[in-house]
């Protein structure tokens, strides 16, 4: 296994460059074979090339993600290598959740311990990626893959990644010009009707249920340069007046608006109008619902632009064929 | 603008979600497909409960909230027609005029679309239908009501679904014109309420199914008939009243299914016990040979005044040129043939309804 040290470097800079900041942990661990625990599984071994943790807002629990990095050529990323490399994690999953190695390995404790998740990562290497996984995805055969009951695995592809290198740099931005506090801001995670928030308010991290979500919110305690408030990075293309109304709409709910804070809407991904129907939607919104000058003072508390620097692909080192070396 | 049932875009809770979810129009499939399009994958074993769980603690936008609500939506659900002559003497441009002078001001959530066809005009009006009974997620459904106008000679024929929204969108449109035409307008519905004998309704019928144009009588398949209980008010014609109560017993209203219904004896028994047609399902074919064999559907909505004409193209068994004969399973009508076949009943309804006032109206006055 030739690459193996390049595995390693690799889940450094990605635990440093993106997950630090959604608040994930990194287990010590990286890039190590743990014994298999079923026999129906054939292997001897199953690989983890990095194991991340964090506390599930809505459960309290500790998510542990088993974590495959792979880095595949443009044309590499098809039907074919992703089923396989669903099946393999799909596999090494189950294994994690009940075999022993792997517990001793990676578990921070058993305090809270409640399951892993499974994370496969797909970097593409060597140009933009501009196929749909969503594609790729549909034509798997999944009964060939046949996720076990009580797992779960979660895709973060080219596409998906990009977005999230692209809020990391955005927030390394407003931190570096005092507009975001470097630590003191947390997730938001507002009570649901049939699921409350687990802890603190402060210091939750990024769910996966979040990152896959069509916008993260973010709340902040204030800086020399900005009062407490919320930054939205909102991931859709904001070509309608209607989605927008449907976000304020959101803030409403998850009574973000009652206490006056600044709220800033960032853009990932959208379209040239989205700004001006953002506007439009303020402007709907209070129609709606009647003139009214406190709702009127709330809704311009809230900022909406696009987010200054993108990345077209994130590809921080080369690891070659990982593909064909299991 | 504030309504009392509040904005049409508002975000739905997760218990809002999960309930939906537990419709049984969200297919299992498509619960997964949902996961798989955020990058989530799940046992396709779990049940839908199960990913329903997982899916309600997801964020939902505004386009995820759409196809939701699109999924539990009736689809294409099979709305019957109506319709009524206004006698005016216009011409389509004034028709059109009429629709798009139509008063708006009390509909923040409905939107109006003029069309002008070759021979008619055409008003589609889109708006929110709500229904606080279904789960949240299905209360606000989006409908579409369209309205035809043709005018031929001193008259306007108006068309629409036999709905209250229909009505109400063709009395908007009959007040625009007749303040265009600068003169109140009259209104002809097809109505026997002034015919109380059993016969002369269920002749109504009788002539309305041997009346279509181009066609002849095949079968009739269903009949609904109907005995008059309540009183009908100052316009009952005591005499029939009193003959028909004394063996109308508990039976107000009875379903007759099979093949030549109007042929068979039980039929004949009610019909001259003074029970008469409300409703009736028959098929027609093509008096050409190679035609096509059509069902249709008429009733009256009220059948103890015998109001609320409407009626429905049900379906064409298509004629096969290889086994030479219609196709046993019938499909739904095109909206050209639905187009045709409500024109060929609208013109047999007038043709029956003459005939009745021709032979009953002046004898029941007299008689009396």
């Amino acid at each position: 296994m030739p690459e193996t040290g390049n595995i390693e470097e690799l889940a450094k800079i990605v635990s440093n460059d993106i997950f630090k900041w959604f608040k994930w942990s990194t287990c010590a661990l990286k890039d190590v074979n743990w014994k298999c625990v079923a026999d129906h599984h054939k292997k001897k071994t199953h690989p983890s090339d990095v194991v991340f943790y964090y506390d599930d807002p809505y459960s309290g629990n500790i998510i542990y993600l088993n974590t495959d990095l792979k880095s595949y050529k443009k044309g590499s990323i098809n039907t074919a290598s992703i089923s396989k490399a669903l099946s393999s994690l799909s596999i090494s999953v189950e294994c994690a959740n009940i075999s022993e190695d792997w517990q001793q390995k990676y578990l921070m404790s058993d305090d809270g311990f409640d399951k892993v998740v499974g994370l496969l990562f797909i970097f593409n290497h060597d140009d933009e990626f501009d196929k749909d996984l969503v594609n790729i995805i549909e034509a798997i055969d999944f009964e060939k893959i046949d996720i076990p009951e009580n797992i779960k695995l979660v895709v973060f592809d080219p596409d998906k990644i990009r977005n999230l290198v692209n809020i990391v740099n955005d927030l390394k931005g407003l931190v570096a010009d005092n507009f975001l506090p470097r630590n003191d801001y947390t997730f938001f995670y507002p009570d649901m009707v049939m699921s409350k928030r687990h802890g603190d308010e402060w210091g939750q991290p990024a769910s996966l249920e979040a990152l896959t979500s069509p916008w993260l919110i973010i709340k902040h305690r204030a800086t020399e340069d900005i009062e407490e408030g919320f930054v939205i990075y909102y991931q859709m293309l904001g070509e309608t007046v209607e989605e927008f109304i449907y976000l304020i709409d959101a803030m409403s709910h998850y009574q973000m608006l009652l206490s006056n804070k600044p709220i800033r809407v960032r853009f990932t991904n959208a379209s040239e109008d989205a700004a001006n129907n953002f506007n439009k939607a303020k402007l709907e919104y209070l129609k709606m619902w009647g003139a009214d000058d406190a709702r009127e003072v709330q809704l311009n508390r809230i900022d909406s632009r696009r987010i200054p620097k993108v990345v077209s692909n994130y590809c921080p080192m080369e690891i070659g064929m990982r593909d064909h070396a299991e | 603008m504030q309504n009392s049932s509040g904005p049409s875009i508002f975000i739905p809770s997760d218990k809002n979600i999960f309930d939906a979810l537990q419709h049984k129009k969200v297919r299992h499939s498509e619960a997964l497909k949902f996961l798989r399009n955020r990058g989530i994958l799940v046992s396709s074993k779990l049940d839908k409960t199960e990913l329903s769980k997982i899916i309600s603690q997801l964020v939902f936008d505004y386009h995820d909230y759409l196809n939701l609500t699109k999924l539990l939506e009736n689809p294409s659900r099979k709305e019957k027609t109506t319709q009524a002559t206004i006698k005016a003497s216009t011409n389509q441009d004034n028709l059109v005029k009429a629709c798009q002078n139509i008063d708006k001001s009390e509909t923040s959530d409905e939107s109006y679309k003029v069309i002008k066809k070759e021979n008619s005009t055409v008003l589609v009006v889109t708006y929110t239908d709500i229904d606080f009974t279904k789960t949240e997620l299905r209360q606000r459904s989006i409908k579409k009501c369209e309205i035809e106008l043709q005018s031929s000679g001193d008259e306007t024929t108006v068309r629409m679904p036999a709905t209250k929204k229909g009505r109400e969108i063709a009395d908007k449109v009959k007040l625009s014109l007749s303040k265009i035409v600068g003169e109140e307008l009259e209104e002809e519905v097809i109505s026997l309420e002034n015919f109380v004998l059993p016969e002369a309704r269920s002749l109504f019928f009788d002539e309305l199914i041997k009346s279509i144009s181009g066609y002849r009588l095949e079968d009739v398949s269903s009949v609904d008939v109907y005995h008059k209980i309540d009183n009908l008010e100052d316009n009952l014609d005591e005499e029939s009243e009193n003959e028909s109560s004394s063996y109308a017993g508990f039976i107000q209203k009875a379903a007759l299914a099979g093949g030549g219904v109007l042929e068979s004896t039980e039929f004949n028994q009610l019909h001259s016990r003074g029970f008469f047609i409300c409703k009736i399902v028959w098929t027609v074919v093509d008096i050409h040979p190679g035609g096509d064999i059509v069902e249709l559907e008429a009733q009256f909505g009220t059948p103890s005044s015998c109001t609320d004409f409407k009626y429905l193209v049900r379906g064409v068994r298509h004629f096969n040129e290889r086994i030479k004969t219609q196709i046993v399973t019938k499909r739904a009508p095109s909206r050209l043939e639905t187009n045709v076949f409500n024109n060929h009943l609208e013109k047999a309804a007038k043709l029956a309804f003459d005939k009745i006032v021709h032979k009953y109206a002046e004898p029941e006055n007299e008689d009396n």
